[in-house]
């Protein structure tokens, strides 16, 4: 396990990046180093409906992060706080239907975390997973997020 | 690509110049591309030099759809001084 220490400093030292691309891109972004959560929030181009995406980094960067979708208003994970997915140029959306970002820079996406890929091995190994989508940085995979967003049709149901 | 090959072949029109960022990084970098080159080879080249990790690099202009990567640059819409973001647009899995 990373100590926490490494894993604050680790995540600090990314977030001047992350603030750059999200001033760039007109997302708001926040960091608590004392929980390792960074929260984003921008609004879903299908309706401008607030979207807020949690990570929670304990383990960063030995694991991905946990992405979680949340509830703008209760402020919990909700299952309807989940971009629909929508085909990215005949490929496959990061948006899984079943409410979680499949991708290997995404921890639930692992059998390990309860995620259809047994196929990728341990989550620990995320950097090393070649398929689909890349993002080794926290601010790639905000903006892999940001660009599978401007192709969601809506909200899942 | 060499700065006076670069200035010349700029002067006669054949290539465009335009600032590219990466999600990664806090400052963009000036690149001067090819006209022929496609969107998604011009991405791949400003990946590389920019330390972006993508499967399928394109480029996006502020509130603009995806750059298509199999258009050339300018059959894209990419012009002089544009400011082009770097995205990945693989998909999932």
């Amino acid at each position: 396990m990373v100590p926490v220490d490494v894993t604050r400093a680790v995540l600090a030292a990314e977030m001047e990046a992350v603030h750059a691309w999200a001033k760039r891109r007109c997302w708001s972004v926040n960091e608590d180093l004392e929980t390792l959560t960074v929260t984003a929030r921008t609004s879903h181009p299908a309706d401008q409906q607030p979207l807020v995406l949690q990570g929670i980094f304990d383990g960063y960067r030995a694991l991905p992060p946990l992405w979680r979708f949340i509830d703008a208003v209760s402020g919990e994970p909700s299952r309807t706080a989940n971009p629909a997915p929508g085909a990215i140029y005949g490929q496959a959306s990061i948006f899984h239907p079943e409410g979680f970002i499949c991708a290997h820079w995404s921890r639930a996406a692992y059998a390990e975390g309860g995620g259809p890929h047994g196929n990728w091995g341990t989550a620990s190994g995320w950097m090393s997973v070649r398929e689909g989508t890349q993002a080794h940085a926290v601010a790639e995979m905000l903006a892999a997020v940001c660009t599978h967003l401007q192709f969601s049709p809506g909200w899942l149901q | 690509m060499n700065d006076a090959v670069d200035s010349e072949e700029h002067r006669n029109g054949s290539t465009v110049k335009v600032t590219v960022f990466a999600p990664g990084l806090v400052d963009g970098r000036e690149f001067t591309f090819r006209k022929d080159l496609t969107v998604g080879q011009a991405a791949a080249e400003a990946a590389a030099a920019l330390g972006f990790h993508a499967n399928a690099p394109s480029f996006q202009e502020d509130g603009e759809p995806v750059l298509d990567r199999t258009k050339t640059l300018p059959a894209a819409g990419v012009r002089d001084g544009d400011v082009l973001e770097l995205v990945d647009a693989g998909g999932g899995v």
